[in-house]
């Protein structure tokens, strides 16, 4: 069995492997495999292939230093404040014109969740994984009307499972 | 000796027989704290046999399988003819350590996520759904309703092993 570390080396510090390199051999590094050759990209739906070339990790930089288990232990009390007594105004107000709304955004984050366990979850079991990337946008468009803080409480259990599984932050 | 899946896709669907499998779904949340309320912890960890599933190992496979439900669902929703992974539920229960996962925490998840994917599936418009397909690494190409029948299979299949477990 795979080894899990129990604490996560800092965002910024974890690589991306391109799957040959994976397949090497040597001692994975906790990291992501990422699709890179046409059959594997063949395993994603079609328009969504051009997402799987290789790509800075696009939030490192808001993760920094800090340990990302214990930052995502906090962010579902960190929503719940946030949206604590907001009118129906305020869950549909957009940062940008054309841009997500405060409602789908959380509904984006309880899609997310759904995505990242997944994937979490096959990287542990799953020798040369692969990840397969999803379309944000449409699944957003899916369910729209969902009531966002419902479904990000829902899948935010699901988070606690996967840290608990990962040896979690100290106190959990 | 090992289950082949036809085999296992037919025991199952047995248990379906022509129950609604979107009633099935919904019932199961019920069903299960119905099982579990009052069991004490000795009985929900006792395996059948060694190598076999607990009570509490189960529960902890229905709320990954829902979250693999979910996962599908949506991609195939949203992408039609999406790949689909297989994923070895045994490997998944030794690396996510079922048997370590509190009975009502697996439940509890389970049932918010069940809840979430019921809502998404009776939501989405009836063209949507009945062009939603994936294709799955084994059994290949497999619509949503397939899905859904399976998923509702799966829960009776389950349900009856924990009824047996928690009456020996």
């Amino acid at each position: 069995m795979r080894a899990v570390p129990r604490r996560l080396p800092p965002i910024n510090q974890m690589q991306r492997t391109p799957l040959g390199a994976a397949r090497a051999g040597s001692k994975r590094r906790f990291g992501l495999a990422v699709a890179r050759t046409a059959s594997q990209v063949n395993r994603c739906s079609p328009d969504m292939k051009e997402e799987t070339m290789l790509a800075p990790l696009p939030y490192a930089a808001l993760v920094g230093s800090e340990d990302a288990l214990t930052l995502l232990a906090s962010t579902p009390g960190r929503i719940a404040d946030l949206v604590r007594g907001w009118d129906a105004r305020q869950w549909s107000s957009t940062y940008a014109p054309g841009k997500w709304t405060a409602a789908q955004l959380i509904l984006h984050l309880a899609h997310d969740e759904i995505g990242w366990c997944n994937r979490v979850r096959l990287a542990l079991c799953v020798d040369d994984y692969v990840v397969q990337p999803y379309d944000a946008t449409r699944w957003v468009a899916l369910e729209t009307s969902t009531k966002p803080v419902a479904a990000l409480e829902a899948h935010h259990l699901r988070q606690l499972q996967v840290i608990a599984a990962l040896g979690g932050p100290s106190g959990m | 000796m090992t289950e082949s899946f036809a085999e296992y896709r037919q025991r199952v669907l047995g248990y379906l027989g022509s129950r609604d499998p979107m009633r099935v779904l919904a019932a199961t949340p019920r069903r299960l704290v119905g099982l579990i309320e009052g069991q004490r912890q000795p009985a929900l960890a006792r395996r059948p046999a060694p190598g076999k599933w607990s009570t509490v190992e189960i529960v902890a496979h229905l709320a990954d399988a829902e979250l693999a439900f979910g996962w599908r669902i949506r991609s195939m929703l949203a992408s039609p003819g999406v790949s689909l992974a297989w994923w070895d539920q045994h490997v998944w229960s030794e690396k996510c350590a079922y048997a370590r996962v509190p009975v009502r925490e697996s439940l509890a998840t389970f049932s918010a996520l069940r809840s979430s994917n019921l809502a998404l599936l009776r939501r989405v418009p009836q063209a949507v759904h009945a062009a939603a397909y994936g294709v799955h690494d084994k059994r290949g190409r497999q619509s949503v309703r397939e899905f859904v029948v399976m998923e509702a299979a799966h829960d009776l299949n389950h349900l009856s092993q924990i009824h047996r477990l928690l009456q020996r």
